[in-house]
């Protein structure tokens, strides 16, 4: 359906179509079977519309409520038989257009030929010449039907009584009419009152988002500061951190250590300790003589006992030139016993001898650090020579040394010496070797 | 002798209403003779429920009167006056209130007997004129159903005929959509 014929069919049903038009509308309705199918369902709308208008009526006790609140004591007019005779127009006027329709739907493809009448009354002229020329909408909206009513011969008295009551319920009405005006302005000042009572809340209302608005603002701003000093803190921490991470390489490598080296902290605080050696020890020493030799007697047989002696060592006087090599000097005194047979006069006899003597030179120390006891135990190397009073010394041990605590050394090995000592009138060369231990004290 | 008020028109009618305390009640009578039903049936499809249309007609009626009693000049378009009356009474109604669903149990209003299948057709149409916006209802109601002119239904509204037209064509098409299915087998009984 095009939009011409929309406004054609609209403009029928409004009654709105002039003669020329309206046989442009039926030529189109013949010719069109979409059209002739709208015209057909508007038409079937409006007379259910209008039959179902028709029985929409005021209710009886709503008319006789109408006029009793306006004071009329008359009983309401026949509403329901004018509205019979308004409709009922209506309602044929509707049914006959819904025929027409259906004529056309029945000879809609016929030819059209306007010979002075409308579309609409030449086909139904050639189809019937009982139907009726359908009523346009407009006629439609005549005026309503005049509503017959009877009247009532009243009598003089009867009509002065009724002017009376009429005056009263004029009177009464009147009444009303005060008391709903009284009404309508306490409704008015309660309404205004309203409004001052609104205005009010309003403004509270406003007074309690600006102070909220404060609070939000001030806790926003707290939370802004206790986020900027935690961040402080935190650079403050992460600077400590890394000046503690600097420190500790820096005296890691002063310590001759590799930085993230695997050490563990007690390992390392020990080896920091057994670093710094002071630079005098003091120690004594015992040998163990398992065999001793003169080479001066015939006989040897090595009767010594033991060996004690005194010694020092200056650890750190020489610089260290291999990690774990201590270099000194060593000095001391010292007494053994040495208890050997010889024969005199042809007779053996037991010659025991207790030397005591001076002596001094060099040593050197050697050990290796592995990680028992938290490094406080290494294997150690120790080799020295010097003068004696009676001659050279030299000696060497093997052996374990270990420092239970700072500045103090306990040693235990296996040495071997030689030793040249003076005894009585003669000069001899003992030979020792045996197990020695000792402990030592550094100043 | 009394007067026949059927002869009389609108104005004639309205005028008596103001000036003769005498023969007020009936020419009000004639007047509510003549447009009762139409106002019945306006209140009823523009507001949808029965007891809103009940109380919106009868203080139509009031103000009406109360109007009539007042005027000191008269009215050409007495029909006209009367629906204004009862379009701002609905108006304010439905201002107030947002309007409710359609309970169609408040459909079986009338005085006559109503058939079942009378009934269904009430229904049908409340429920098409349910789907339409305020502004269409009230103009088809006005003009498809009461018959109201385009121009007349322009002094009551204030609107242009053209966009009366408009809405009443459109309201016009969504209510025939709806009630298609409906509308073929009804009027082939009747």
């Amino acid at each position: 359906m095009t939009e011409n014929d929309y406004i054609l069919l609209n403009d029928y049903l409004d009654g709105a179509l002039d003669d020329g038009r309206e046989e442009e509308f039926f030529g189109e309705v013949a010719r069109n079977p979409v059209l002739r199918r709208e015209l057909n369902g508007s038409l079937r709308l409006r007379t259910a519309l209008r039959m179902e208008a028709a029985s929409v009526i005021p209710p009886a006790d709503l008319s006789s409520s109408v006029f009793a609140s306006l004071g009329y004591a008359q009983k309401p007019a026949n509403i329901l038989g004018a509205a019979f005779l308004q409709w009922g127009g209506y309602l044929g006027a509707a049914l006959t257009g819904a025929l027409l329709v259906w004529f056309l739907m029945q000879f809609g493809n016929m030819q059209i030929q306007p010979q002075g009448q409308s579309v609409s009354q030449q086909l139904l002229t050639v189809r019937t010449d009982t139907v009726v020329i359908p009523a346009p909408a407009q006629q439609l909206q005549t005026s309503p039907p005049s509503f017959a009513k009877e009247e009532a011969t009243v009598p003089d008295d009867e009509r002065a009584a009724l002017n009376k009551r009429i005056a009263t319920l004029e009177a009464a009405l009147r009444n009303q009419s005060r008391a709903a005006s009284a009404m309508a302005q306490r409704e008015s000042n309660r309404a205004e009152q309203d409004n001052q009572e609104r205005s009010i809340l309003a403004s509270e209302r406003d007074e309690l988002a600006r102070r909220l608005a404060e609070a939000q603002s001030a806790l926003a701003t707290l939370n802004e500061q206790q986020r900027l000093q935690q961040n402080q803190e935190l650079q403050a921490s992460e600077q400590r951190e890394s000046r503690l991470a600097e420190q500790s390489n820096t005296l890691q490598q002063t310590l001759g250590f590799e930085t993230g080296s695997p050490m563990r902290p007690v390992q390392f605080a020990r080896q920091s300790e057994l670093q710094k050696q002071r630079p005098v020890e003091v120690s004594v020493r015992q040998l163990l003589l398992r065999s001793s030799s003169n080479v001066a007697v015939e006989s040897n047989d090595n009767l010594g006992l033991y060996n004690v002696a005194v010694q020092g060592m200056l650890p750190d006087v020489l610089p260290r030139i291999i990690p774990g090599l201590a270099l000194g000097i060593e000095f001391g005194r010292e007494q053994f016993v040495q208890q050997y047979r010889d024969v005199l006069n042809g007779q053996t006899a037991t010659i025991t001898q207790r030397p005591t003597l001076w002596w001094g030179g060099v040593a050197a120390r050697y050990g290796i650090r592995t990680g028992i006891f938290d490094n406080a135990v290494m294997p150690i190397v120790q080799a020295g020579g010097g003068l004696a009073e009676s001659g050279f010394y030299y000696r060497a041990a093997v052996g374990l040394r270990y420092e239970p605590v700072q500045s103090v050394a306990l040693t235990i090995g296996f040495e071997q010496a030689w030793l040249n000592y003076r005894a009585g009138l003669g000069t001899y060369l003992s030979t020792q070797n045996g197990f020695t231990t000792g402990i030592g004290f550094q100043f | 002798m009394t007067t026949d008020f059927s002869t009389y028109t609108d104005t004639m009618l309205f005028a008596v209403i103001s000036q003769s305390a005498e023969q007020r009640e009936r020419a009000f009578a004639e007047l509510y003779a003549r447009y009762g039903q139409k106002v019945y049936l306006y209140c009823t499809k523009v507001m949808g429920n029965r007891h809103d249309a009940n109380d919106l007609y009868q203080e139509t009626w009031i103000r009406f009167h109360n109007a009539a009693l007042k005027a000191e000049t008269a009215l050409d378009n007495v029909a006209g006056y009367l629906f204004r009356i009862a379009r701002n009474l609905c108006l304010n109604k439905k201002r107030d209130a947002k309007k409710d669903l359609v309970n169609f149990d408040d459909f079986s209003f009338g005085s006559i007997d109503t058939t079942l299948e009378q009934k269904e057709l009430s229904e049908l149409i409340a429920r098409a004129l349910d789907i339409l916006d305020d502004d269409y209802r009230e103009c088809f109601v006005l003009h498809e159903i009461e018959g109201m002119p385009y121009d007349e239904l322009s002094r009551i509204t204030g609107e242009t005929v053209a966009a009366l037209k408009n809405r009443v064509w459109r309201a016009r098409k969504q209510v025939r959509e709806f009630l298609s299915p409906f509308l073929h087998e009804y009027t082939e009984r009747h």
